[in-house]
């Protein structure tokens, strides 16, 4: 069983990472999303953050903020930033990674997996429960 | 902007009753803690004469901004109130790990009305630089703090390398953490990255 170490990590390597259920905590939007009008157009600046957890414990923490991005013929929520996490990943040998090289890890881990629609929905709609298996 | 800082018996008296007045306008009336405390003060039982106090001050010597360290190696509010926050670890009990509480700095003069209102003056960084500081002349090397989940983005983007311990909980409404704070120098503020596509 994993444990938190005493300097307050959990220490998982990627392959573990994998393994570990994710379910929707919380998501919210940011005081500041609005929509702007200027010539004619209007602009929509919508952001804010998600929290997802593992059910088991010691538990997984980990959160990342988001914004709506509106391309050609697309449009979504896209993670922005490096994400928030009690989880610092190591190697196959249990060697941490950097901090900041971890946070990365963690970061291309969430824009592999479908977060967004819970997220979104989530953040206008309190009382979203979903899981995300891998 | 000054920060003073030290335990009851090396402060005045004024500045502690300051700091009790600030706390109850922050924390009972702005933010509507339901706290027992005497009318017009806020207190608790961590508020001793082992605690040591910040008070920042303005120009015109009124207290515009507050915290509270406390060792873990004794009674502290992480520790006695929300070790549910720790995710099933045990809270910690290190001389090396202090906690930071009822951190507040807040100008009254320009509300943000916002639940993270406490920590929206330009002050809070000079505060928290000035907690750091004092923590570390005590030998800690990491704070612990009860914070709302907000605080962490805003620590980010100011540089501190703060974390949370264990995943947030849903308290009264409001989603509270407990946050690690390394007491490392504080980085230049990164620009936000869009690294997703």
């Amino acid at each position: 069983m994993k444990t938190v170490s005493p300097d307050g990590y959990l220490r998982l390597k990627a392959r573990e990472l994998n393994q570990v259920p994710l379910r929707h905590l919380i998501s919210n939007v940011d005081d500041g999303s609005r929509v702007e009008e200027a010539g004619g157009c209007a602009e929509t600046t919508l952001s804010g953050y998600t929290e997802w957890i593992s059910p088991v414990e010691p538990s997984l923490s980990i959160g990342w903020d988001w914004e709506w991005r509106t391309l050609p013929g697309k449009s979504g929520a896209v993670r922005l930033g490096l994400p928030r996490t009690n989880v610092l990943l190591v190697s196959e040998t249990s060697e941490p990674f950097p901090w900041e090289d971890s946070l990365q890890l963690l970061a291309n881990y969430i824009d592999a997996i479908e977060w967004q629609g819970v997220a979104v929905n989530s953040a206008f709609r309190s009382g979203t429960n979903s899981t995300y298996n891998n | 902007m000054e920060v003073l800082s030290g335990r009851p018996h090396e402060l005045a008296p004024q500045i502690l009753e300051s700091v009790e007045r600030y706390r109850y306008k922050v924390f009972v009336e702005m933010l509507g803690w339901e706290l027992d405390t005497p009318p017009g003060l806020e207190r608790d039982q961590f508020d001793h004469a082992g605690t040591l106090y910040l008070a920042a001050r303005d120009a015109q010597q009124e207290v515009v901004g507050t915290a509270r360290l406390l060792p873990t190696t004794s009674p502290y509010l992480l520790g006695d109130v929300f070790p549910q926050l720790m995710g099933g670890a045990p809270p910690p009990r290190d001389p090396l790990v202090w906690e930071l509480s009822r951190f507040a700095a807040v100008d009254f003069s320009t509300p943000t009305g916002n639940a993270l209102g406490q920590f929206s003056s330009p002050v809070a960084v000079g505060l928290l630089e000035k907690a750091i500081e004092v923590a570390a002349a005590q030998g800690a090397q990491r704070l612990i703090t009860v914070s709302p989940l907000g605080i962490e983005r805003l620590l980010r983007r100011e540089g501190f390398r703060a974390r949370r311990a264990a995943p947030p909980q849903i308290i009264d409404g409001h989603p509270i953490f407990a946050c690690w704070i390394d007491l490392i120098a504080r980085c230049p503020p990164e620009p936000r990255a869009h690294i997703a596509q």
